[in-house]
């Protein structure tokens, strides 16, 4: 019997590949090269969470807070009535010196004012979501050991205050110590590739799961949509 | 010729793990921590007194895990975040000689590694090997010297190879279980003090644990 209590990522084919979802308050890394859907799926969860009637953290470095909104509208996941219990911490801005405000980190060099961030931000609601897209610019501005104690602290945070984390990380740009070490510091790894204009994912692991190590096809419309069909035959 | 593995299969290809320590490197989500609560039910169905030392990022989870077999609490030593509390929690306990298990298993020594600077990338401290042998002489072997045996687990890649050889060389007996890029598991037999029936043996976990091929 499994006791384990899970969290539903909002992507049918998926939850099904984790036995329901993943490990509630766990971390979990979404590793793959640019373009192969990690950002898409990051946001499904955080949209599928809003739906839910949890909380959102979601802390940014690529775009910003108001580029993120309108896409993920234009795929059809509006956040706009979610706004309550969803929290933006923009760290993206700071780069191009567009504004300074509440929930804008000063620089993505300041780690310890972006776990002040984001513990203010659990303190709004408890259970929901942290996403950290993506951990590459924070490995890319940082002491590769300043980002291992910085992931400590956030996931045992996290966890203190029932929020399940994803953190995006870029494929090639990084040694595969620091892969590893990441990998030891979390719970679960969900890889995604293009494959000859196929896009793939799978579970490489997960705590407390028993899943397949296949590569499982999906595809990217309005979100991901994992085809588990043929696996399960 | 070793002591039971917990695994009837592993015990017919391997002739049992060695009496001494047995290091098991391996990637992330291989199954190393498996491989040991099997390693620790085996010792627990034969009647010994068996123990983990748990430390680092994921040691609650652990503690969680290790309860759900039937290890008792006082058979859970837990080293803390820092590698000076593991240095102390080993020294306290071979001191007290209270928790002088028949098998223990270290989950994990990534931590140490990863706190101290032992392992790395950096070449000036990967090459101080005397710092290493030193440090696994006086504090983590001296366990296996006035109790029963040892396995620890690493996470190898977390570590610079050369560091890795040196660490290989303090255990008797050294497995690796790999992920491949595929949907494979496989786990090496790096050293082992006699013949072995293979070196590389395939498998999967599954909700019965590992299944070999």
């Amino acid at each position: 019997m499994n006791e384990v209590k899970r969290k539903s990522t909002g992507v049918p084919g998926l939850d099904k590949l984790l036995q329901g979802g993943v490990p509630e308050n766990s971390a979990v890394l979404v590793i793959g090269f640019p373009g192969t859907g990690k950002t898409t799926l990051v946001r499904q969860v955080a949209y599928h969470t809003l739906t839910k009637g949890e909380n959102v953290v979601f802390v940014t470095t690529t775009e910003s807070p108001e580029s993120i909104k309108a896409q993920m509208k234009a795929r059809g996941f509006d956040i706009s009535r979610y706004s309550e219990r969803l929290t933006f911490i923009d760290a993206y801005s700071w780069r191009i010196g567009a504004k300074q405000g509440e929930n804008v980190l000063s620089s993505v060099t300041r780690l310890d004012e972006l776990l002040i961030l984001i513990q203010e931000a659990f303190k709004k609601g408890e259970r929901g979501v942290l996403v950290i897209d993506s951990l590459s610019d924070l490995l890319l501005h940082n002491e590769e050991r300043s980002v291992y104690k910085f992931v400590q602290l956030v996931t045992a945070k996290a966890a203190e205050n029932n929020y399940t984390s994803f953190f995006v990380l870029e494929e090639g740009i990084h040694s595969p110590q620091v892969i590893t070490t990441l990998e030891y510091l979390t719970n679960g790894t969900i890889e995604m590739k293009l494959e000859e204009e196929k896009r793939m994912l799978r579970i490489k692991r997960m705590t407390d799961t028993v899943h397949p190590l296949a590569w499982i096809p999906f595809t990217l419309s309005k979100g991901v949509d994992v085809e588990v069909g043929a696996f399960f035959q | 010729m070793g002591v039971s593995t917990g695994i009837k299969y592993l015990d017919k290809v391997l002739g049992g793990y060695p009496d001494h320590n047995v290091l098991v490197e391996h990637d992330s989500g291989a199954g190393g921590t498996l491989l040991g609560l099997h390693y620790l039910l085996g010792g627990m169905r034969e009647g010994e007194n068996v123990g983990a030392l748990v430390a680092g990022a994921s040691a609650n989870n652990l503690i969680k895990k290790l309860t759900a077999i039937g290890l008792g609490r006082d058979n859970i030593v837990y080293a803390g975040p820092e590698p000076e509390d593991f240095f102390r929690t080993i020294h306290e306990r071979k001191r007290t000689q209270k928790e002088c298990f028949d098998r223990l298993l270290i989950d994990s020594l990534s931590h140490i590694f990863m706190e101290s600077g032992l392992g790395g990338v950096d070449p000036e401290v990967c090459s101080n090997s005397v710092k290493l042998k030193d440090f696994l002489a006086d504090r983590l072997l001296s366990w296996e010297k006035h109790c029963g045996h040892v396995m620890a687990l690493i996470h190898h890649k977390m570590v610079h190879p050369e560091v890795m050889l040196f660490l290989e060389e303090s255990f008797e007996g050294v497995l690796r279980l790999e992920m491949t890029g595929g949907r494979k598991r496989v786990m090496k037999i790096i050293r082992w003090p006699w013949d072995v029936k293979k070196k590389t043996l395939y498998y999967s976990i599954t909700e019965k644990g590992f299944v070999f091929k």
